[in-house]
């Protein structure tokens, strides 16, 4: 049987992304844009990246998956 | 192959070193996020540094950062092609037919490569607008001090970014307009004191019924 999607779970992840975001200092923002155009300029040379990270998803949530 | 943490790769901004791409090529998926790789040497701290040392060589009179990066201080961190840096210059410098000349004559010798328009520092290219009109003035002076990592810093306000958008207009610019609205980061009465000090309260007006409902 296929799997619902959960909507109401996609906007609880949205809405604790937010709050973690609004928690940033400009610093540590500035260094997500430092990766966000080292992705693209990764992506744009063909290079290939991890796409799990690329995903936005934590180590640790990358690594539950892999068990 | 090392792929502890603490490998560090760094080549020349915009540039992939074939040894380093070869490295990376060479790592597991797992490897590449455990590694430190910094493939095109992108550093937005090197671009607070260079700019900083314009103000301090008396290049610049003083200087801000506006545009995509300007608005991360009060939104999420979106992806943004360049880096916005407005400037006003000492005397009658800035009155020159190439304003500009004199920081492109400061950061090339220093590293700083030119490409399509723009200054490339830290992998970034550098937009230097000089401030034209009475609001990107008003918006140098009371720019946000900030210390970034060590590196002093100007940004500016949520207020005056939000006020340039509306008068700049693209439809990127509505949308920054509306993200600074419903990230409720305006100081309303603030807001509305530049609107009415630059001309801007009909068009303000004009866009909130359109767009905010009222």
């Amino acid at each position: 049987m296929m799997k619902k999607f959960d909507w109401l779970k996609v906007r609880r992840d949205k809405d604790a992304l937010r709050a973690r975001n609004a928690g940033l200092s400009f610093a540590e923002k500035l260094r997500q844009l430092d990766r966000l155009r080292e992705r693209s300029q990764a992506m744009k040379a063909g290079v290939p990246i991890d796409s799990s990270r690329a995903a936005g998803r934590t180590r640790s949530a990358v690594a539950r998956r892999k068990k | 192959m090392d792929t502890s943490a603490s490998v560090r790769v760094r080549s020349a901004p915009g540039v992939i070193n074939p040894a380093h791409r070869q490295a990376y090529d060479g790592l597991a998926y797992a490897g590449r996020s455990r590694a430190v790789f910094v493939l095109f040497g992108v550093s937005l701290h090197q671009v607070l540094t260079a700019i900083h040392d314009l103000e301090m060589a008396g290049v610049v009179e003083r200087y801000a950062i506006g545009g995509a990066v300007g608005a991360t201080r009060y939104l999420a961190a979106v992806s943004t092609e360049d880096v916005d840096v407005f400037v006003t210059f000492k005397g009658a410098s800035g009155a020159t037919l190439n304003p500009l000349a004199p920081i492109y004559g400061y950061l090339k010798p220093r590293g700083a490569k030119v490409s399509e328009g723009h200054l490339v520092i830290g992998g970034w290219p550098v937009q230097f607008l000089p401030a034209a009109g009475p609001l990107l003035e008003d918006a140098i002076a009371a720019a946000v001090h900030l210390d970034v990592d060590g590196v002093p810093t100007r940004v500016f306000t949520a207020e005056h970014l939000t006020a340039i958008a509306l008068q700049v207009g693209r439809a990127k610019d509505k949308l920054r307009v509306v993200q600074m609205v419903e990230a409720k980061v305006l100081d309303m009465p603030r807001f509305e004191a530049i609107l009415e000090l630059h001309g801007l309260k009909t068009r303000w007006k004009d866009f909130s019924r359109a767009l905010l409902g009222g």
